[in-house]
């Protein structure tokens, strides 16, 4: 069966950059359309904005406009009305001849034509001040009337002499007057109120270019920071993925070295070990063949302790390199037991695994595993007490279970053995660093299984699954 | 271990086992605990000495090569070496490298990993030469 490698590596790779400038030119042109479509969209309402006002104050000026052409109209009255009371009857009282008689004729009648191109003259902006205008008329035609019967009066009564007409002559003067000056007030009040219109369209106007032009200064000192913005944080993420491909380089390399420099002393003293036990074996000398012996065993102990340092500081660095294959699991469990009776005394185990049962995992880091998970519990469960080892099939995963008579474990702890240097401190005065249980869960997930604690009535239960491995077919 | 011996014990029939390494506490207990099992063993402290002892007239029977070196790694080692004739079987010996599979392609013969108990170099050197009986 072909071997399968699994390299577990999250650093940011060759072609970071160039993924980099085409995620950078993505998002140019991604903001530069929003915001063209943004500021085509204001500045179409913008428009729309200013052909409203503009048409508001084009109506306001067509009102004024008319306005003024009353006024006009109504100057014209108003002055024709003036030559007839400030000039033609004075003049017709100093010499009523003929001649001064016509003039003041032609005074009424262009009073009356001025007063009915007053009355006559429409427009929807008049329509405001009918009431001021049939008034100013009516008093207008009111002071003719009374002024042609002043001059039969004059013509037939002769001067200097009082008459009920002149009375109501001078009422109507002075009706004409007021009326006049109620005209001009509402007149003005018009022209205020237009000028008031033109105004507030003015501002408008001015409102919405200002607006526009400060909405889109807005719009592009936005989009130049957020490109300012989105392209840091870019650089920044590219700057920190270039420093964790360095670091990680960087722990490769000083895994390899700490690799190199750890493992050459301990072959030495391995070695060593070795030529004293079997120089001792040769003497007789039984005293110092133990003493090889246990030297043999610490520099072994030594060496699995430098691999998982070792294998930590690959799992750090991204850098583990699984190697996974079928591996049954008996033998590794009957050799675990066999290392830790030797380290911590034999306890009373019970071993239930089929030769089938085979997984697939990567052999020297499922060693690594096995060894840590029966060594626990060798190391916390007290001489002459059981210690069950069993394999099963469970939904696809094959799944040890190995079960001690130590103190247990706190449901609140089941979590903290399996931290980095967390052995719990009640047992701290159990051999070890406490990374063992931290490193065979980190390989176990890694190898598509997992390591898991739980309490039982006796002791604690470490539970391993991991993945079945097929038999192969003929 | 006087490295002038190697051939005379050549033609006596004990193999002669080439070791090349840079640590020389590695090479002096290994040299012991091969001559036990009557090996006749040649040292080198890297390439350069390798290549040395080989014009000499070094004939080895087999060579353990380190692979991290300090002049050339042990790859390259024996690709010299075999370009100067040497066509013995080779075991590399790495305390680096920790699989089979990171040296294929090297041209070696086996692979082990440091540290290792000897037992386990005796299984790989009876796969690939006779090995003397201890005390021959």
């Amino acid at each position: 069966m072909p071997d399968s490698k699994i390299m577990s590596n999250g650093s940011i790779g060759r072609g970071g950059g160039s993924r980099y400038l085409a995620r950078l030119r993505f998002t140019f042109g991604r903001h530069l359309l929003i915001s063209v479509a943004i500021a085509a969209t204001t500045l179409g309402g913008l428009a729309a904005l200013q052909f409203l006002a503009l048409s508001a104050l084009r109506e306001a000026n067509d009102h004024v406009h008319a306005v003024a052409q009353l006024e006009q109209l109504s100057g014209a009255q108003a002055r024709r009305i003036t030559l007839i009371r400030a000039t033609l009857f004075p003049a017709f009282e100093r010499n009523p001849g003929a001649e001064t008689r016509a003039a003041l004729l032609r005074g009424f009648d262009e009073a009356d034509t001025a007063i009915d191109a007053f009355v006559s003259f429409e427009h929807e902006a008049i329509v405001e001040i009918e009431g001021e205008r049939e008034f100013r008329a009516a008093s207008a035609r009111a002071f003719v009337a009374a002024s042609r019967e002043r001059l039969a009066f004059l013509e037939t009564a002769g001067h200097g002499v009082p008459y009920p007409a002149e009375q109501q002559y001078l009422a109507v003067r002075q009706e004409n007057l007021d009326a006049q000056d109620d005209f001009q007030a509402a007149s003005s009040a018009l022209l205020a109120k237009h000028d008031a219109n033109e105004g507030s369209a003015g501002r408008l106007v001015r409102n919405t270019t200002i607006g526009s032009a400060a909405v889109l200064l807005f719009l592009f000192i936005g989009y130049v920071w957020l490109e300012s913005v989105l392209a840091t944080r870019a650089q920044n993420a590219e700057l920190r993925g270039r420093m964790a491909e360095q670091l990680s380089a960087h722990r490769g390399d000083m895994v390899n070295l700490a690799s190199h420099e750890l493992r050459n002393p301990l072959a030495v003293i391995l070695l060593t070990s070795e030529l004293m036990e079997s120089a001792a074996a040769d003497s007789g000398d039984a005293v110092l063949a133990e003493a090889a012996a246990d030297a043999r065993s610490a520099a072994l102990r030594a060496d699995s302790i430098v691999a998982e340092l070792l294998d930590l500081g690959r799992i750090d660095a991204e850098r583990l390199v699984l190697n996974i294959r079928p591996i049954a699991v008996g033998p590794l469990i009957a050799e675990a037991v066999s290392v830790a009776a030797d380290h911590h005394g034999a306890r009373n185990t019970s071993i239930d695994c089929g030769a089938d049962m085979v997984v697939l995992a990567d052999p020297d880091r499922l060693r690594i595993i096995v060894r840590n998970v029966i060594d626990n519990a060798f190391k916390y469960s007290p001489a002459g007490t059981n210690v069950r080892i069993s394999v099963r099939r469970q939904n696809g995963s094959t799944v040890m279970e190995v079960a001690d008579e130590g103190p247990g474990i706190a449901e609140t702890a089941l979590e903290e053995v399996f931290s980095r240097f967390g052995r719990l401190q009640a047992t701290a005065q159990v051999s070890g660093i406490g990374i063992g249980l931290h490193l065979s869960r980190e390989l176990a997930r890694r190898m598509a299984g997992d390591l898991h604690a739980r309490h039982n009535e006796d002791g604690a239960c470490f539970v391993l699954s991991l993945p079945t491995a097929q038999p192969a077919h003929a | 271990m006087p490295d002038g011996r190697a051939q005379a014990d050549t033609a006596l029939g004990r193999p002669v086992i080439l070791i090349v390494d840079d640590e020389a506490a590695l090479r002096r207990v290994l040299g012991l605990l091969l001559a036990r099992e009557g090996f006749e063993v040649v040292v080198a402290t890297g390439g350069p000495d390798a290549f040395e002892k080989m014009e000499a007239g070094l004939r080895a029977d087999i060579a353990l090569v380190d692979f991290r070196m300090p002049d050339m790694d042990g790859a390259q080692v024996l690709r010299e070496l075999r370009s100067r004739g040497y066509g013995g079987p080779a075991l590399l010996i790495s305390a680096s490298l920790r699989t089979e599979q990171a040296v294929v392609g090297m041209g070696f013969d086996g692979f082990i990993a440091k540290p290792y108990q000897f037992g386990k170099l005796l299984e790989r050197l009876r796969e690939l030469i006779p090995v003397p009986q201890r005390g021959s």
